[in-house]
């Protein structure tokens, strides 16, 4: 076990680097994980919306308490370019300026008049947007008509309020006759494995391609061929090797799901997930043998990984949802076994449609690409040692 | 002596053929993948339309128009329309025509599939819908219909003619339209109607419809703003139909028939920039490339040290002064970083047309600067400890990756979060310093801002250059 021992020594040496991305990994996953509650009740996407308050009376109060009582409300000062930089970012979907005299010009507003009572501060449109411009231009109606009814600014401001807080009964529900949805695998939770084929290509081309770069530079491989071990021993030792550290470091990310997960996986959905990554395990590690056996450099070796797994992870919606990819992106990105993967996370969290059966096909997909590789192994191996022969 | 040493540190760097290829392809690979990924996510300014069903168990003429206001609907059976609904529907039609000629077309927000109950569960199932619009009776009908007898008994048909006409008018105004140009050149709401083809009849639906509401719920499978969007529309058309009614009721009291027409809200354009979320992954992207001046680098303070390789070893024993000899390789290594960024900008500006907004050299300039910054870093990085090259290359890349996630290069959004919970991360973030130069030459109108970035720039090149010399400086070895 010479060199299986030889394979691990160069590991120890490579270990910073997987610590290093799977801590920076779980310091981001966490908080996005937890950020969302569950999704078996209705939880309305609220909008962000500043509202500078620059008439301060209890007319311009009461509009911001209705506003407030719908929506999130963001505090901000008014600097147009700290308002700017939030809207861009999308931290605030609307601002809204309650002019000074806001009140006063409310009150002697004639018959037909109109007045700008807003300053509305625009990015880009949005339905966000679009919604909350109807909410202040109803909201204004409604003072004006129970104001025309007799009521008090006051009176009016509130029932418009009321008004205006009236919500629709909406209800979760599962289509009859659907498949149903593992409440123990949710959306949020499946983000971790969204993100994993990133780190995965990452960690198995930093450490794993570059352990074998290593056994294969021209010295080392002299030193070994003259050695009393057989070629066939040293093959599938660090096979053996590569294998080992493949589920190591897969089993690492398992238990550092666990964490994020509060607890041993439960249900049907999550267990596959987790078999879905120890699938993609297995690819990303042929991925790296198959570049280690072209011998880069360890700067390219860097690169590679990082346009393999920042490419694929793109094309493939690792980062963005495949819902939000485009019809022609996503027939591209079939070619890649990272598009399989995430479309069975995805249809196992319920983001997608699909049964289980769809489930297996990626599945079986994913199968294929390690065959693939693995001939591809094949090819590159027996080419190299032909080019030597 | 510096420029001999300049000259041949240049052809040291540029005869790494293999990392300045990739260092060249990297990020114009990627940016093209970006291209294609993200470049129609933000199309149509961001919205998207949503896909919904709609169930009728009571037939809602007024919720029906409504919904072919707000995008495209199609029905899976076939049904008669009202001459009411037709006239409605076209006018509003003809009117989002005029209006959007020459300009860019109104985004459409729903389009909405009107089916039964079980065909609209299995859209909503295949995930074809966001979510299914139930239309019920409100449970008051009886009710309603009394009240309406009893209307028809006491009002004439003028009154009738009258009401219809401003409930019509009214509506159409709450569609966005500030009153139909015919209504407002001084002919009488009701005259109008009248020359449009439009008879008592239909008056006396139109007070129907707006008096026999419905009961309108949601079913969703899955939460999000889409499904959000929906439950905010059927509040908005809750709204609409409330105050529609309420002033056709009160017509003839002066002042609320004109509630429609008040214009309560002054839009501010915050920018004459690019306001396009997506081209902040190619402002990361540049910025990953500037900092990726730091795997460049790392070998600057390596070959300077005659305990960490024998070509520092061989440079120690020289008469040249370390100092000298540093600072070749670090503007030698600056050259290299800056000609690599310059190559993206150029790549992204012209053959993928990004927008830069119209200041394309000073995001040269901004690129050159983070290059150099970049660079700064590998120096410093490269001084510290003996960590082996290899292991300090990794790192580097670990932690240019983990600085362009926090600055949104993966996810756009994380920016925004660590803006809200920890400013101070992006304030310090070398690539956030970067990407944010660019963004405020696109959208600010002064180049205040981007001064100010290109100054932390600076700042953070002189603190890692000073900390790397200071590292590197006045080392003896008892034995080489």
């Amino acid at each position: 076990m010479k060199v299986f021992n030889l394979f691990f020594k160069i590991v120890r040496a490579k270990a910073g680097i997987l610590f290093l991305y799977i801590a920076i990994f779980l310091a981001i996953c966490f908080p996005m994980v937890h950020s969302n509650k569950a999704k078996t009740d209705f939880e309305e996407s609220s909008i962000s919306v500043c509202v500078i308050d620059e008439d301060r009376t209890e007319t311009s109060k009461s509009l911001k308490d209705a506003i407030a009582a719908r929506n999130k409300l963001v505090e901000m000062p008014h600097d147009k370019q700290k308002i700017m930089d939030a809207m861009f970012y999308e931290m605030v979907d609307y601002t809204v300026v309650i002019k000074n005299g806001y009140e006063e010009m409310l009150k002697d507003m004639g018959d037909g008049d109109s007045a700008a009572l807003f300053d509305a501060y625009k990015m880009r449109d949005s339905f966000q947007s679009a919604m909350m411009e109807q909410y202040l231009s109803n909201y204004i109606r409604l003072v004006k008509v129970f104001t025309k009814d007799g009521m008090s600014l006051k009176d009016a401001c509130a029932s418009a309020g009321e008004e205006l807080g009236k919500e629709v009964e909406v209800e979760v529900v599962t289509p009859p006759g659907s498949e149903v949805l593992d409440a123990n695998y949710t959306d949020n939770f499946a983000l971790f494995f969204r993100l994993l084929p990133y780190l995965l290509i990452a960690i198995m081309v930093n450490v794993l391609s570059a352990i074998l770069v290593t056994l294969n530079k021209k010295d080392q491989k002299m030193r070994i061929e003259c050695s009393s071990v057989r070629m066939s021993s040293y093959m599938s030792q660090i096979f053996f090797g590569s294998g080992v550290l493949t589920i190591l470091i897969w089993g690492l990310f398992m238990v550092s799901g666990m964490i994020v997960y509060g607890g041993m996986y439960t249900g049907l959905h999550c267990w596959l997930a987790v078999f879905n990554s120890l699938i993609f395990a297995l690819i990303a590690a042929l991925m790296a043998i198959l570049i280690s056996t072209f011998n880069p450099s360890g700067t390219v070796v860097n690169m590679i990984a990082q346009i393999l797994g920042l490419g694929m992870s793109f094309i493939c919606g690792a980062f963005v949802s495949q819902s939000y990819l485009g019809e022609g992106v996503l027939a591209f990105a079939r070619i890649f076994p990272v598009y399989w993967f995430e479309k069975a996370n995805d249809m196992l969290a319920g983001i997608q449609k699909g049964t289980l059966a769809d489930v297996r096909t990626c599945f079986i997909a994913e199968c294929g690409y390690i065959v693939l590789f693995i001939v591809l192994i094949g090819v590159a191996s027996a080419r190299r040692g032909g080019k030597k022969g | 002596m510096f420029l001999h040493n300049l000259k041949y540190e240049i052809k040291m760097n540029l005869r790494a053929k293999e990392v300045i290829i990739w260092m060249l392809l990297f990020p114009c690979v990627l940016s093209v993948l970006y291209k294609v990924a993200f470049g129609n996510i933000y199309e149509n300014g961001g919205i998207k339309t949503v896909p919904v069903a709609v169930v009728e168990n009571r037939k809602d003429d007024m919720f029906r128009i409504m919904m072919s206001w707000m995008g495209e609907s199609k029905s899976t059976h076939e049904e008669e329309e009202s001459n009411l609904v037709k006239w409605l529907t076209k006018t509003i039609k003809e009117k989002e025509e005029n209006e959007s000629t020459g300009e860019e077309e109104k985004p459409l927000l729903f389009h909405a599939i009107y089916c039964r109950e079980d065909e609209a569960y299995r859209l909503l199932e295949d995930g074809d819908v966001k979510g299914i619009i139930f239309v019920d009776a409100d449970g008051v009908p009886a009710d309603t219909d009394a009240k309406k007898d009893d209307a028809a008994d006491k009002e004439s048909d003028e009154e009738i003619t009258e009401w219809g006409s401003e409930a019509v008018k009214a509506f159409l105004d709450e569609l966005g339209e500030a009153g139909h140009a015919d209504i407002n050149e001084g002919i009488s709401a009701a005259d109008y109607l009248t020359s449009e083809g439009l008879t008592l009849e239909d008056m006396v639906e139109f007070k129907d419809m707006l008096n026999s509401s419905s009961r309108l719920s949601l079913k969703i499978k899955s939460n999000g703003m889409e499904q959000s969007s929906i439950k905010r529309f059927l509040e908005m058309y809750g709204t609409l139909i409330k105050i529609t009614g309420k002033l056709a009721d009160g017509g003839n009291s002066p002042g609320t028939k004109n509630v429609m027409d008040i214009v309560v809200i002054e839009d501010v354009k915050l920018t004459d920039g690019n306001t396009d979320q997506f081209v902040t992954y190619m402002y990361n992207m540049i910025a990953m490339v500037a900092l990726f001046g730091m795997t460049v680098a790392l070998h600057i303070a390596l070959y300077s040290e005659a305990n960490l390789s024998d070509f520092g070893a061989r440079r120690s024993c020289s008469a040249t002064p370390k100092f000298t000899t540093i600072m070749a390789g670090l503007c030698a290594c600056c050259f290299t970083q800056i000609f690599c960024v310059s190559v993206c900008i150029t790549f992204q500006a012209l053959v993928l047309r990004v927008d830069f907004g119209g200041r394309l050299p000073l995001v040269y300039l901004g690129g050159a600067i983070g290059a150099i910054m970049g660079v700064s870093m590998g120096f410093f990085v490269g001084a510290i400890g003996r960590i082996k090259y290899e292991a300090k290359i990794g790192i580097s890349m670990a932690v240019v990756m983990t600085l362009s996630f926090m600055s949104g290069l993966m996810v756009s959004g994380i920016k925004a979060i660590l803006e809200m919970h920890a400013p101070i991360v992006n304030d310090l973030n070398p690539v956030a310093i970067v990407a944010d130069s660019f963004y405020y030459l696109s959208v600010d109108a002064d180049t205040g801002r981007y001064f100010g970035k290109l100054a932390a720039m600076c700042i953070y090149t002189v603190i890692f250059i000073a900390l790397g010399f200071l590292l590197t400086r006045r080392r003896k070895y008892e034995s080489l």
